[in-house]
Protein backbone atom coordinates (compact mmCIF):
# COMPACT_ATOMS: atom_id res chain seq x y z
CA UNK A 1 0.00 0.00 0.00
CA UNK A 2 2.85 2.38 0.90
CA UNK A 3 4.40 2.01 -2.56
CA UNK A 4 1.07 2.57 -4.34
CA UNK A 5 0.29 5.62 -2.24
CA UNK A 6 3.74 7.12 -2.82
CA UNK A 7 3.49 6.45 -6.55
CA UNK A 8 -0.02 7.88 -6.83
CA UNK A 9 0.88 11.02 -4.90
CA UNK A 10 3.92 11.48 -7.11
CA UNK A 11 1.76 11.10 -10.21
CA UNK A 12 -0.86 13.57 -8.96
CA UNK A 13 1.92 16.05 -8.24
CA UNK A 14 3.60 15.64 -11.61
CA UNK A 15 0.56 15.56 -13.88
CA UNK A 16 -0.71 18.86 -15.18
CA UNK A 17 -4.45 18.12 -14.79
CA UNK A 18 -4.63 18.49 -10.96
CA UNK A 19 -2.77 21.81 -11.17
CA UNK A 20 -5.10 23.08 -13.89
CA UNK A 21 -8.14 22.11 -11.80
CA UNK A 22 -6.66 23.78 -8.72
CA UNK A 23 -5.95 26.95 -10.72
CA UNK A 24 -9.55 27.02 -11.96
CA UNK A 25 -10.81 26.63 -8.38
CA UNK A 26 -8.60 29.45 -7.09
CA UNK A 27 -9.44 31.82 -9.95
CA UNK A 28 -13.21 31.23 -9.91
CA UNK A 29 -13.28 31.59 -6.15
CA UNK A 30 -11.26 34.82 -6.17
CA UNK A 31 -13.12 36.28 -9.15
CA UNK A 32 -16.72 35.23 -8.51
CA UNK A 33 -16.65 34.68 -4.75
CA UNK A 34 -14.92 37.99 -3.98
CA UNK A 35 -13.78 40.09 -6.96
CA UNK A 36 -17.11 40.48 -8.74
CA UNK A 37 -19.06 40.93 -5.50
CA UNK A 38 -16.65 43.60 -4.36
CA UNK A 39 -17.07 45.35 -7.70
CA UNK A 40 -20.87 45.29 -7.20
CA UNK A 41 -20.38 46.73 -3.73
CA UNK A 42 -18.29 49.57 -5.18
CA UNK A 43 -20.80 50.32 -7.95
CA UNK A 44 -23.71 50.42 -5.55
CA UNK A 45 -21.88 52.68 -3.16
CA UNK A 46 -20.92 55.06 -5.98
CA UNK A 47 -24.14 55.01 -7.96
CA UNK A 48 -26.70 54.70 -5.22
CA UNK A 49 -24.81 56.37 -2.45
CA UNK A 50 -25.18 53.64 0.07
CA UNK A 51 -23.43 50.42 0.83
CA UNK A 52 -25.05 47.09 0.97
CA UNK A 53 -24.13 46.15 4.51
CA UNK A 54 -25.16 42.55 4.08
CA UNK A 55 -22.96 42.13 1.02
CA UNK A 56 -20.04 43.83 2.70
CA UNK A 57 -20.39 41.65 5.78
CA UNK A 58 -20.42 38.62 3.47
CA UNK A 59 -17.00 39.59 2.14
CA UNK A 60 -15.34 40.12 5.53
CA UNK A 61 -12.89 37.68 7.21
CA UNK A 62 -15.51 36.70 9.79
CA UNK A 63 -17.44 34.83 7.06
CA UNK A 64 -14.56 33.39 5.01
CA UNK A 65 -15.38 29.81 6.11
CA UNK A 66 -18.88 30.02 4.67
CA UNK A 67 -17.56 31.65 1.52
CA UNK A 68 -14.98 28.92 0.98
CA UNK A 69 -17.62 26.23 1.57
CA UNK A 70 -19.91 27.92 -0.95
CA UNK A 71 -17.14 27.68 -3.58
CA UNK A 72 -16.37 24.07 -2.67
CA UNK A 73 -20.03 23.03 -2.81
CA UNK A 74 -20.40 24.51 -6.30
CA UNK A 75 -17.34 24.76 -8.58
CA UNK A 76 -15.18 22.75 -6.19
CA UNK A 77 -17.53 19.76 -6.31
CA UNK A 78 -17.48 19.74 -10.12
CA UNK A 79 -13.67 19.96 -10.16
CA UNK A 80 -13.39 17.21 -7.53
CA UNK A 81 -15.60 14.99 -9.70
CA UNK A 82 -13.29 15.60 -12.68
CA UNK A 83 -10.20 14.87 -10.57
CA UNK A 84 -11.73 11.64 -9.24
CA UNK A 85 -12.63 10.51 -12.76
CA UNK A 86 -9.14 11.36 -14.04
CA UNK A 87 -7.46 9.48 -11.19
CA UNK A 88 -9.01 6.21 -12.32
CA UNK A 89 -10.18 6.73 -15.90
CA UNK A 90 -6.73 7.56 -17.26
CA UNK A 91 -5.51 4.08 -16.29
CA UNK A 92 -8.00 2.50 -18.67
CA UNK A 93 -7.43 5.03 -21.42
CA UNK A 94 -3.66 4.60 -21.48
CA UNK A 95 -3.60 0.88 -20.67
CA UNK A 96 -1.48 1.54 -17.60
CA UNK A 97 -3.75 -0.44 -15.28
CA UNK A 98 -2.50 -3.72 -16.73
CA UNK A 99 1.13 -2.68 -16.36
CA UNK A 100 0.52 -1.71 -12.76
CA UNK A 101 -1.37 -4.82 -11.67
CA UNK A 102 1.11 -7.20 -13.28
CA UNK A 103 3.95 -5.65 -11.38
CA UNK A 104 2.98 -5.46 -7.76
CA UNK A 105 -0.21 -4.44 -6.08
CA UNK A 106 -3.52 -6.28 -6.06
CA UNK A 107 -6.49 -4.37 -7.41
CA UNK A 108 -7.76 -3.91 -3.85
CA UNK A 109 -4.49 -2.32 -2.74
CA UNK A 110 -4.30 -0.28 -5.94
CA UNK A 111 -7.86 1.04 -5.49
CA UNK A 112 -7.22 1.79 -1.82
CA UNK A 113 -3.97 3.61 -2.60
CA UNK A 114 -5.58 5.64 -5.34
CA UNK A 115 -8.52 6.65 -3.15
CA UNK A 116 -6.26 7.69 -0.28
CA UNK A 117 -4.12 9.73 -2.70
CA UNK A 118 -7.29 11.35 -4.04
CA UNK A 119 -8.41 12.14 -0.49
CA UNK A 120 -5.03 13.77 0.21
CA UNK A 121 -5.26 15.83 -2.99
CA UNK A 122 -8.80 16.94 -2.14
CA UNK A 123 -7.76 17.94 1.37
CA UNK A 124 -5.06 20.11 -0.25
CA UNK A 125 -7.71 21.64 -2.56
CA UNK A 126 -9.91 22.33 0.48
CA UNK A 127 -7.11 23.99 2.45
CA UNK A 128 -6.04 26.12 -0.50
CA UNK A 129 -9.65 27.19 -1.06
CA UNK A 130 -9.81 28.28 2.59
CA UNK A 131 -6.52 30.18 2.21
CA UNK A 132 -7.82 31.96 -0.90
CA UNK A 133 -11.06 32.93 0.88
CA UNK A 134 -9.09 34.11 3.90
CA UNK A 135 -6.64 36.11 1.77
CA UNK A 136 -9.34 37.76 -0.34
CA UNK A 137 -11.42 38.69 2.71
CA UNK A 138 -8.37 40.19 4.41
CA UNK A 139 -7.60 42.30 1.34
CA UNK A 140 -11.21 43.55 1.15
CA UNK A 141 -11.26 44.30 4.87
CA UNK A 142 -8.08 46.35 4.42
CA UNK A 143 -9.50 48.19 1.39
CA UNK A 144 -12.69 48.95 3.28
CA UNK A 145 -10.82 49.93 6.42
CA UNK A 146 -12.82 47.46 8.48
CA UNK A 147 -11.57 45.77 11.66
CA UNK A 148 -10.52 42.14 11.19
CA UNK A 149 -12.78 39.74 13.08
CA UNK A 150 -11.89 36.10 12.56
CA UNK A 151 -14.13 33.06 13.08
CA UNK A 152 -13.20 30.76 15.97
CA UNK A 153 -10.58 28.05 15.44
CA UNK A 154 -13.30 25.45 16.04
CA UNK A 155 -15.40 26.90 13.20
CA UNK A 156 -12.40 26.85 10.84
CA UNK A 157 -11.53 23.24 11.68
CA UNK A 158 -15.16 22.08 11.39
CA UNK A 159 -15.43 24.02 8.12
CA UNK A 160 -12.32 22.33 6.76
CA UNK A 161 -13.81 18.95 7.63
CA UNK A 162 -17.11 19.86 5.95
CA UNK A 163 -15.27 21.13 2.87
CA UNK A 164 -13.22 17.96 2.58
CA UNK A 165 -16.39 15.86 2.93
CA UNK A 166 -18.17 17.78 0.14
CA UNK A 167 -15.18 17.43 -2.17
CA UNK A 168 -14.65 13.77 -1.33
CA UNK A 169 -18.25 12.81 -2.08
CA UNK A 170 -18.03 14.31 -5.59
CA UNK A 171 -14.47 13.02 -6.09
CA UNK A 172 -15.46 9.48 -5.16
CA UNK A 173 -18.48 9.67 -7.48
CA UNK A 174 -16.10 10.59 -10.34
CA UNK A 175 -13.80 7.72 -9.35
CA UNK A 176 -16.74 5.27 -9.25
CA UNK A 177 -18.08 6.38 -12.64
CA UNK A 178 -14.62 6.09 -14.23
CA UNK A 179 -14.21 2.58 -12.80
CA UNK A 180 -17.66 1.50 -13.99
CA UNK A 181 -17.31 3.06 -17.45
CA UNK A 182 -13.59 2.18 -17.82
CA UNK A 183 -12.65 5.62 -19.05
CA UNK A 184 -12.58 9.33 -18.30
CA UNK A 185 -14.70 11.17 -20.88
CA UNK A 186 -18.09 9.60 -20.32
CA UNK A 187 -17.54 9.49 -16.55
CA UNK A 188 -16.85 13.22 -16.40
CA UNK A 189 -19.75 14.02 -18.73
CA UNK A 190 -22.33 11.92 -16.90
CA UNK A 191 -21.07 13.01 -13.50
CA UNK A 192 -21.35 16.70 -14.36
CA UNK A 193 -24.78 16.24 -15.94
CA UNK A 194 -25.95 14.56 -12.75
CA UNK A 195 -24.39 17.18 -10.50
CA UNK A 196 -25.32 20.31 -12.41
CA UNK A 197 -28.54 19.36 -14.18
CA UNK A 198 -30.32 16.29 -12.83
CA UNK A 199 -30.06 17.16 -9.14
CA UNK A 200 -31.31 20.69 -9.65
CA UNK A 201 -34.11 19.49 -11.94
CA UNK A 202 -35.17 17.00 -9.28
CA UNK A 203 -35.27 19.78 -6.72
CA UNK A 204 -36.78 22.60 -8.71
CA UNK A 205 -38.61 21.26 -11.76
CA UNK A 206 -40.37 18.11 -10.62
CA UNK A 207 -43.74 18.88 -8.95
CA UNK A 208 -43.35 16.43 -6.06
CA UNK A 209 -46.08 16.14 -3.43
CA UNK A 210 -44.84 18.10 -0.41
CA UNK A 211 -43.86 15.13 1.73
CA UNK A 212 -42.23 13.21 -1.11
CA UNK A 213 -40.36 16.33 -2.18
CA UNK A 214 -39.02 16.85 1.34
CA UNK A 215 -37.90 13.24 1.61
CA UNK A 216 -36.32 13.43 -1.82
CA UNK A 217 -34.43 16.62 -1.07
CA UNK A 218 -33.19 15.09 2.16
CA UNK A 219 -31.54 12.31 0.16
CA UNK A 220 -29.69 14.29 -2.53
CA UNK A 221 -26.00 15.18 -2.43
CA UNK A 222 -26.35 18.81 -3.50
CA UNK A 223 -29.11 19.70 -1.04
CA UNK A 224 -27.21 18.09 1.84
CA UNK A 225 -24.05 19.90 0.77
CA UNK A 226 -26.07 23.14 0.85
CA UNK A 227 -27.57 22.29 4.24
CA UNK A 228 -24.13 21.61 5.66
CA UNK A 229 -22.74 24.83 4.16
CA UNK A 230 -25.58 26.94 5.60
CA UNK A 231 -24.39 26.13 9.11
CA UNK A 232 -21.21 28.00 8.21
CA UNK A 233 -22.97 30.95 6.60
CA UNK A 234 -23.48 29.85 2.96
CA UNK A 235 -26.54 31.64 1.58
CA UNK A 236 -29.61 29.46 0.96
CA UNK A 237 -30.58 28.80 -2.65
CA UNK A 238 -33.89 27.79 -4.24
CA UNK A 239 -35.24 24.45 -3.01
CA UNK A 240 -32.87 24.37 -0.06
CA UNK A 241 -32.95 21.67 2.57
CA UNK A 242 -33.39 22.70 6.16
CA UNK A 243 -31.55 19.90 7.94
CA UNK A 244 -29.25 19.79 10.98
CA UNK A 245 -25.53 19.80 10.14
CA UNK A 246 -25.03 16.37 11.68
CA UNK A 247 -27.79 14.88 9.54
CA UNK A 248 -26.42 16.45 6.36
CA UNK A 249 -22.89 15.28 7.19
CA UNK A 250 -24.19 11.76 7.91
CA UNK A 251 -25.99 11.59 4.55
CA UNK A 252 -22.87 12.81 2.73
CA UNK A 253 -20.73 10.34 4.72
CA UNK A 254 -23.06 7.53 3.68
CA UNK A 255 -22.73 8.56 0.01
CA UNK A 256 -18.94 8.63 0.35
CA UNK A 257 -18.87 5.15 1.91
CA UNK A 258 -21.16 3.65 -0.74
CA UNK A 259 -19.23 5.24 -3.64
CA UNK A 260 -15.87 4.04 -2.29
CA UNK A 261 -17.09 0.49 -1.60
CA UNK A 262 -18.75 0.20 -5.00
CA UNK A 263 -15.64 1.50 -6.78
CA UNK A 264 -13.34 -0.96 -5.00
CA UNK A 265 -15.74 -3.86 -5.63
CA UNK A 266 -16.00 -2.98 -9.31
CA UNK A 267 -12.26 -2.63 -9.63
CA UNK A 268 -11.76 -6.08 -8.12
CA UNK A 269 -14.29 -7.67 -10.43
CA UNK A 270 -13.09 -5.99 -13.63
CA UNK A 271 -10.46 -8.52 -14.69
CA UNK A 272 -8.45 -11.35 -13.28
CA UNK A 273 -6.02 -9.75 -10.91
CA UNK B 1 12.42 -24.89 -9.09
CA UNK B 2 13.74 -25.52 -12.59
CA UNK B 3 10.74 -24.53 -14.66
CA UNK B 4 9.71 -20.90 -14.35
CA UNK B 5 6.61 -21.25 -16.53
CA UNK B 6 4.53 -24.40 -16.88
CA UNK B 7 1.31 -24.23 -18.83
CA UNK B 8 -0.78 -27.28 -19.60
CA UNK B 9 -3.70 -27.60 -22.01
CA UNK B 10 -4.51 -23.87 -22.06
CA UNK B 11 -7.64 -22.95 -23.93
CA UNK B 12 -8.84 -19.49 -24.76
CA UNK B 13 -11.58 -18.30 -27.08
CA UNK B 14 -13.10 -14.91 -27.71
CA UNK B 15 -16.74 -15.70 -28.47
CA UNK B 16 -16.63 -18.20 -31.35
CA UNK B 17 -13.00 -17.58 -32.25
CA UNK B 18 -10.53 -20.00 -30.69
CA UNK B 19 -7.24 -18.26 -29.96
CA UNK B 20 -5.41 -20.90 -27.92
CA UNK B 21 -6.18 -24.58 -28.22
CA UNK B 22 -4.83 -27.13 -25.69
CA UNK B 23 -1.50 -25.32 -25.59
CA UNK B 24 1.38 -26.71 -23.53
CA UNK B 25 4.42 -24.61 -22.68
CA UNK B 26 7.38 -25.12 -20.39
CA UNK B 27 10.02 -22.44 -19.95
CA UNK B 28 12.99 -23.50 -17.83
CA UNK B 29 14.84 -21.16 -15.53
CA UNK B 30 17.49 -19.10 -17.32
CA UNK B 31 15.95 -19.58 -20.76
CA UNK B 32 15.73 -16.89 -23.39
CA UNK B 33 12.56 -18.23 -24.93
CA UNK B 34 11.32 -16.79 -28.20
CA UNK B 35 7.65 -17.08 -29.06
CA UNK B 36 7.38 -16.85 -32.82
CA UNK B 37 4.27 -16.91 -34.95
CA UNK B 38 2.25 -15.08 -37.57
CA UNK B 39 -0.22 -12.30 -36.72
CA UNK B 40 -3.19 -13.63 -34.80
CA UNK B 41 -1.34 -16.78 -33.72
CA UNK B 42 -2.15 -16.07 -30.07
CA UNK B 43 1.23 -14.79 -28.82
CA UNK B 44 -0.10 -11.72 -27.02
CA UNK B 45 -3.06 -13.64 -25.58
CA UNK B 46 -0.70 -16.31 -24.22
CA UNK B 47 1.54 -13.69 -22.60
CA UNK B 48 -1.48 -11.94 -21.04
CA UNK B 49 -2.67 -15.24 -19.58
CA UNK B 50 0.80 -15.97 -18.19
CA UNK B 51 0.89 -12.48 -16.61
CA UNK B 52 -2.53 -13.01 -15.03
CA UNK B 53 -4.22 -10.31 -17.08
CA UNK B 54 -6.59 -12.65 -18.88
CA UNK B 55 -8.29 -15.74 -17.53
CA UNK B 56 -7.79 -18.94 -19.52
CA UNK B 57 -10.97 -20.84 -20.38
CA UNK B 58 -9.28 -24.07 -19.38
CA UNK B 59 -5.95 -25.63 -18.49
CA UNK B 60 -3.43 -24.95 -15.77
CA UNK B 61 -0.80 -22.23 -15.60
CA UNK B 62 1.96 -21.92 -13.03
CA UNK B 63 4.45 -19.08 -13.02
CA UNK B 64 7.41 -19.08 -10.62
CA UNK B 65 5.77 -22.04 -8.93
CA UNK B 66 2.44 -20.33 -8.23
CA UNK B 67 -0.85 -20.89 -10.01
CA UNK B 68 -1.75 -17.81 -12.06
CA UNK B 69 -3.30 -15.38 -11.34
CA UNK B 70 -1.60 -14.73 -8.03
CA UNK B 71 -0.37 -11.57 -6.39
CA UNK B 72 2.59 -13.63 -5.15
CA UNK B 73 3.89 -13.69 -8.71
CA UNK B 74 3.44 -9.97 -9.27
CA UNK B 75 6.44 -7.84 -8.52
CA UNK B 76 8.70 -10.70 -9.61
CA UNK B 77 7.80 -10.33 -13.26
CA UNK B 78 8.39 -7.57 -15.74
CA UNK B 79 5.78 -7.19 -18.45
CA UNK B 80 6.00 -5.05 -21.52
CA UNK B 81 2.73 -4.94 -23.48
CA UNK B 82 2.60 -4.52 -27.24
CA UNK B 83 1.30 -0.95 -26.94
CA UNK B 84 3.36 1.25 -24.61
CA UNK B 85 1.35 1.55 -21.40
CA UNK B 86 2.78 4.75 -19.96
CA UNK B 87 1.43 8.09 -18.80
CA UNK B 88 1.76 10.41 -21.82
CA UNK B 89 1.47 13.57 -19.72
CA UNK B 90 4.39 12.55 -17.51
CA UNK B 91 8.03 12.84 -18.58
CA UNK B 92 10.12 9.72 -19.25
CA UNK B 93 11.78 10.06 -15.87
CA UNK B 94 8.40 10.83 -14.26
CA UNK B 95 7.04 7.53 -15.52
CA UNK B 96 10.13 5.69 -14.27
CA UNK B 97 9.84 7.37 -10.85
CA UNK B 98 6.16 6.39 -10.68
CA UNK B 99 6.84 2.73 -11.41
CA UNK B 100 9.93 2.78 -9.19
CA UNK B 101 7.75 3.97 -6.29
CA UNK B 102 5.21 1.28 -7.15
CA UNK B 103 7.94 -1.37 -6.94
CA UNK B 104 8.85 0.12 -3.57
CA UNK B 105 12.43 0.79 -4.64
CA UNK B 106 14.34 2.98 -2.19
CA UNK B 107 15.22 6.49 -3.31
CA UNK B 108 18.92 5.74 -3.92
CA UNK B 109 18.26 2.42 -5.64
CA UNK B 110 15.52 4.01 -7.76
CA UNK B 111 17.82 6.81 -8.89
CA UNK B 112 20.58 4.35 -9.78
CA UNK B 113 18.27 2.01 -11.69
CA UNK B 114 16.61 4.89 -13.56
CA UNK B 115 20.06 6.01 -14.72
CA UNK B 116 20.96 2.47 -15.80
CA UNK B 117 17.80 1.74 -17.78
CA UNK B 118 17.80 5.17 -19.41
CA UNK B 119 21.35 4.54 -20.55
CA UNK B 120 20.38 1.13 -21.92
CA UNK B 121 17.44 2.43 -23.96
CA UNK B 122 19.41 5.56 -24.91
CA UNK B 123 16.85 8.04 -23.65
CA UNK B 124 19.04 10.03 -21.23
CA UNK B 125 18.75 13.14 -23.37
CA UNK B 126 14.95 12.78 -23.48
CA UNK B 127 14.48 12.11 -19.78
CA UNK B 128 12.55 15.36 -19.20
CA UNK B 129 10.42 15.05 -22.33
CA UNK B 130 6.77 14.09 -21.96
CA UNK B 131 6.15 10.54 -23.17
CA UNK B 132 3.21 11.66 -25.30
CA UNK B 133 5.54 13.79 -27.42
CA UNK B 134 8.03 10.97 -28.13
CA UNK B 135 8.05 8.97 -31.37
CA UNK B 136 6.51 5.48 -31.33
CA UNK B 137 9.92 3.79 -31.21
CA UNK B 138 11.05 5.98 -28.32
CA UNK B 139 7.83 5.23 -26.43
CA UNK B 140 8.58 1.51 -26.79
CA UNK B 141 12.08 2.11 -25.48
CA UNK B 142 10.62 3.93 -22.48
CA UNK B 143 8.16 1.08 -21.94
CA UNK B 144 11.03 -1.42 -22.00
CA UNK B 145 12.91 0.70 -19.46
CA UNK B 146 9.89 0.50 -17.13
CA UNK B 147 9.68 -3.29 -17.40
CA UNK B 148 13.41 -3.65 -16.59
CA UNK B 149 13.49 -1.12 -13.75
CA UNK B 150 13.03 -3.51 -10.82
CA UNK B 151 15.30 -6.30 -12.18
CA UNK B 152 12.53 -8.91 -12.31
CA UNK B 153 13.25 -12.65 -12.18
CA UNK B 154 11.00 -13.24 -15.17
CA UNK B 155 10.51 -10.87 -18.09
CA UNK B 156 7.66 -11.24 -20.54
CA UNK B 157 8.06 -8.87 -23.44
CA UNK B 158 5.48 -8.64 -26.21
CA UNK B 159 7.32 -7.64 -29.37
CA UNK B 160 9.70 -5.30 -27.57
CA UNK B 161 11.68 -4.13 -30.58
CA UNK B 162 8.92 -3.13 -33.01
CA UNK B 163 9.75 0.33 -34.36
CA UNK B 164 13.20 0.31 -32.79
CA UNK B 165 16.16 1.03 -35.06
CA UNK B 166 18.39 -2.00 -35.92
CA UNK B 167 21.49 -0.85 -34.02
CA UNK B 168 19.52 -0.33 -30.81
CA UNK B 169 17.70 -3.60 -31.38
CA UNK B 170 21.07 -5.36 -31.23
CA UNK B 171 21.93 -3.52 -28.03
CA UNK B 172 18.63 -4.68 -26.50
CA UNK B 173 19.29 -8.29 -27.42
CA UNK B 174 22.81 -8.10 -26.02
CA UNK B 175 21.26 -6.84 -22.80
CA UNK B 176 18.64 -9.61 -22.79
CA UNK B 177 21.53 -12.09 -23.08
CA UNK B 178 23.27 -10.40 -20.13
CA UNK B 179 20.10 -10.58 -18.04
CA UNK B 180 19.80 -14.31 -18.70
CA UNK B 181 23.43 -14.75 -17.63
CA UNK B 182 22.43 -13.00 -14.37
CA UNK B 183 19.80 -15.73 -13.78
CA UNK B 184 16.74 -13.96 -15.22
CA UNK B 185 14.34 -15.86 -17.46
CA UNK B 186 12.86 -14.24 -20.55
CA UNK B 187 9.84 -14.95 -22.71
CA UNK B 188 9.80 -12.73 -25.77
CA UNK B 189 7.35 -12.69 -28.64
CA UNK B 190 8.72 -11.55 -31.95
CA UNK B 191 8.06 -11.37 -35.66
CA UNK B 192 11.63 -10.57 -36.44
CA UNK B 193 13.42 -13.77 -37.46
CA UNK B 194 17.03 -12.68 -36.87
CA UNK B 195 15.93 -11.93 -33.29
CA UNK B 196 14.43 -15.40 -32.89
CA UNK B 197 17.80 -16.86 -33.80
CA UNK B 198 19.30 -15.25 -30.71
CA UNK B 199 16.98 -17.17 -28.37
CA UNK B 200 18.07 -20.32 -26.54
CA UNK B 201 14.74 -21.95 -27.42
CA UNK B 202 12.12 -21.01 -29.96
CA UNK B 203 8.47 -22.00 -29.79
CA UNK B 204 6.51 -21.78 -33.01
CA UNK B 205 2.90 -20.82 -32.55
CA UNK B 206 0.20 -21.05 -35.20
CA UNK B 207 -3.56 -21.42 -35.00
CA UNK B 208 -3.42 -21.37 -31.21
CA UNK B 209 -1.05 -24.34 -30.90
CA UNK B 210 2.63 -24.55 -30.07
CA UNK B 211 3.51 -26.93 -32.86
CA UNK B 212 7.31 -26.98 -32.66
CA UNK B 213 9.82 -26.13 -29.97
CA UNK B 214 13.60 -26.41 -30.27
CA UNK B 215 16.87 -24.51 -30.34
CA UNK B 216 17.11 -22.33 -33.47
CA UNK B 217 20.08 -24.37 -34.78
CA UNK B 218 18.13 -27.60 -34.44
CA UNK B 219 15.25 -26.15 -36.44
CA UNK B 220 17.64 -25.20 -39.26
CA UNK B 221 19.06 -28.70 -39.25
CA UNK B 222 15.64 -30.28 -39.23
CA UNK B 223 14.34 -28.27 -42.18
CA UNK B 224 17.61 -28.24 -44.11
CA UNK B 225 17.26 -24.52 -44.72
CA UNK B 226 19.97 -21.88 -44.66
CA UNK B 227 18.15 -19.19 -42.73
CA UNK B 228 15.76 -19.19 -39.84
CA UNK B 229 13.26 -17.25 -41.92
CA UNK B 230 13.10 -20.10 -44.43
CA UNK B 231 12.90 -22.65 -41.63
CA UNK B 232 10.04 -20.74 -40.06
CA UNK B 233 8.15 -20.62 -43.37
CA UNK B 234 8.55 -24.38 -43.90
CA UNK B 235 7.61 -25.26 -40.33
CA UNK B 236 4.66 -22.84 -40.24
CA UNK B 237 3.23 -24.34 -43.40
CA UNK B 238 3.54 -27.76 -41.80
CA UNK B 239 2.16 -26.51 -38.54
CA UNK B 240 -0.98 -24.98 -39.95
CA UNK B 241 -1.95 -28.01 -42.01
CA UNK B 242 -5.31 -29.27 -40.84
Amino acid sequence: MRGVLRAELLKLRKRSAPWVLLTVLVLTQALFGYGSLYAVLQMESEELGYRDEQLRAHLMPSTFVGNALGALAGTGGALALILGALAMGSEFRWGTLKTIVTQGPSRLVLGGGKLIALAVALSAFTMISFLVAFGCSMVIAALEGMPVVLPSAGTVVAGLGAGWLLMSVWGSLGFLLATALRGTGLAVGLGLVYQLVIESLLVTAVPWPVRTGEAFRAALIGTNAGALGRHFGVLAGHGFLDAPAVQAAAVLGAYLTVFVLLAVLLLRRCDVL
Amino acid sequence: MDDVITAHAIRKAFRERTVLSELDLVVPRGALYGLVGPNGAGKSTLIKILCGLLPADGGEVRVLGWPVPSVRVQGQIGYMPQEPALYPDLSVVGNLRFFGALYDLGRRQRRRRIGEVLELVELEDRRRQKVGTLSGGMQRRASLAVSLLHKPRLLMLDEPTVGVEPRLRDTFWDHFGDLVKEDATMLISTHHMPEAERCSTVGLLAQGRLFREAAPGALLEETGTATFEEAFTVLTQEGVKP
